[in-house]
């Protein structure tokens, strides 16, 4: 398979695909990341893994619509970054732990953002039809507008993005309601 | 807000990084001119981040699904290339007994052991017990020692072998199945120093320098890890084919 074929089988969602991915480069990444950084094989699969999400959403989110590089030189280097970033990581956890005051402000920042971002998860769940459909079939389930529409019954793809796009900004104005509260 | 569903569309093509240089540079310019435009791109942007963040979790589940398989699948073709050149028919149905439930424990556990020695290492079968008859050593002893093994009671067996290595005429094998036994409960330390204690060139020569090996690895010892290796491949031995595969997959670069 080219590059090309693969993005376009990555975008799809081509679970086949992107599992002989998975099983194609796993070991690899897993002995290099142990070698070149003396990451532990099960940080560096988990690494692997990250590497892989952001590798697919990329593709899916149209980031990414063509690779220059081969595929392999490509996910390690999405890896490398990884690496990269929880070392940075590391070493600035280190350094505010020096600095206990700001250590405790920088934490209670991370914790909100991920508060925050549970906002999105829960009001996602608990968003009425066809709204709760449609955004998961199309961010989470990754199906296309035209395959929503012949699954929810709409006359077309074009009608599903409309009420995509209102279901958002319901969303939205639910999570900034919220949070203005 | 009036609803726009071009206007969001824009927002979300701004989020993901497809607009045109053109349509950037409107609507870098939108974004400086009309601040409640910009205050709606910053609320797109949270929520856009926040379903990435469904999704990404959503992903990460399926890739670990796909490891979870990986593992499975792997474990299996490892064992068939293993049963066919090393042992007869009657032999392999007996270690597929030991070895699959090995691999039941294995996957139902919550072992935190390292995946690339799992994927390698199994448990060597009992292959004494029959052998002791003919060197008329003192059966019940080894064969107390052996069925806590085969029953994967490791700890009980090593305390059994302990006791055998002191009046014991199979010494070599013994230390093998004891350290095997050690590995199998996660002591790779003990287990190196048992194997090392091992005569070089005595029974389980090969099976000795195989389980070294990856006593080495999950040590983190690499360089003698990547040694050992090179002489497995170099003796031609069953393990020749793992050895090789290692090389290959964990000290190419």
């Amino acid at each position: 398979m080219t590059n090309q074929e693969i993005i376009e089988s990555i975008f799809n969602n081509d679970n086949k695909v992107i599992e002989s991915l998975y099983n194609e480069y796993r070991s690899h990444f897993i002995s290099w990341a142990l070698l070149e950084y003396k990451i532990s094989s099960e940080d560096s699969k988990d690494l692997f893994q990250e590497a892989m999400v952001v590798l697919v959403m990329k593709i899916q989110n149209k980031k990414i619509t063509e690779i220059t590089t081969t595929l392999k030189t490509f996910i390690f280097g999405i890896g490398k970054q990884l690496i990269r970033n929880n070392i940075k990581l590391k070493y600035n956890r280190e350094f505010r732990q020096q600095q206990y005051y700001q250590l405790n402000e920088i934490l209670d920042q991370n914790v909100s953002v991920d508060e925050d971002y549970g906002i999105v998860i829960a009001e996602l769940a608990c968003m009425k039809p066809p709204c709760k459909s449609i955004l998961e079939q199309y961010y989470v389930g990754n199906l296309s507008l035209k395959e929503i529409a012949l699954s929810l019954g709409y006359k077309s793809a074009q009608s599903v993005k409309v009420q995509k796009y209102r279901c958002l900004k319901t969303l939205k104005d639910k999570i900034f309601k919220i949070k203005v509260q | 807000m009036v609803f726009s569903a071009k206007k969001i569309e824009l927002i979300e093509r701004y989020y993901n990084e497809n607009l045109s240089p053109e349509e950037l540079d409107f609507f870098n310019e939108q974004l400086v001119k009309d601040s409640v435009f910009a205050e709606e791109v910053k609320q797109f942007d949270f929520v856009f981040k926040g379903i990435d963040a469904v999704r990404s979790q959503e992903l990460k589940q399926q890739f670990i699904a796909y490891e979870q398989k990986y593992l499975a699948k792997n474990k299996k073709s490892r064992f068939m290339q293993f049963a066919t050149s090393q042992f007869s028919v009657a032999a392999v149905c007996s270690v597929f007994l030991l070895i699959g439930s090995t691999l039941f424990l294995f996957t139902n556990s919550n072992s935190n052991s390292e995946v690339l020695y799992s994927q390698y290492f199994e448990p060597y079968p009992n292959v004494i017990a029959p052998t002791t008859r003919t060197l008329n050593q003192d059966l019940s002893d080894v064969y107390i020692a052996m069925s806590e093994y085969d029953a994967m009671n490791y700890s009980k067996a090593i305390v059994a072998f302990d006791e055998l290595l002191d009046h014991s005429g199979l010494k070599n094998e013994i230390l093998f199945y004891k350290a095997v036994s050690l590995m199998s409960s996660g002591n790779h330390k003990a287990a190196k120093a048992q194997l090392e204690l091992m005569t070089e060139y005595g029974e389980f020569k090969n099976q000795r320098k195989w389980y070294l090996a990856l006593a080495s690895l999950q040590l983190e010892e690499f360089k003698e890890t990547e040694h050992l290796l090179n002489e497995i491949v170099g003796d031609q031995s069953s393990y020749s084919v793992f050895a090789k595969e290692m090389l290959e997959e964990f000290f190419s670069n």
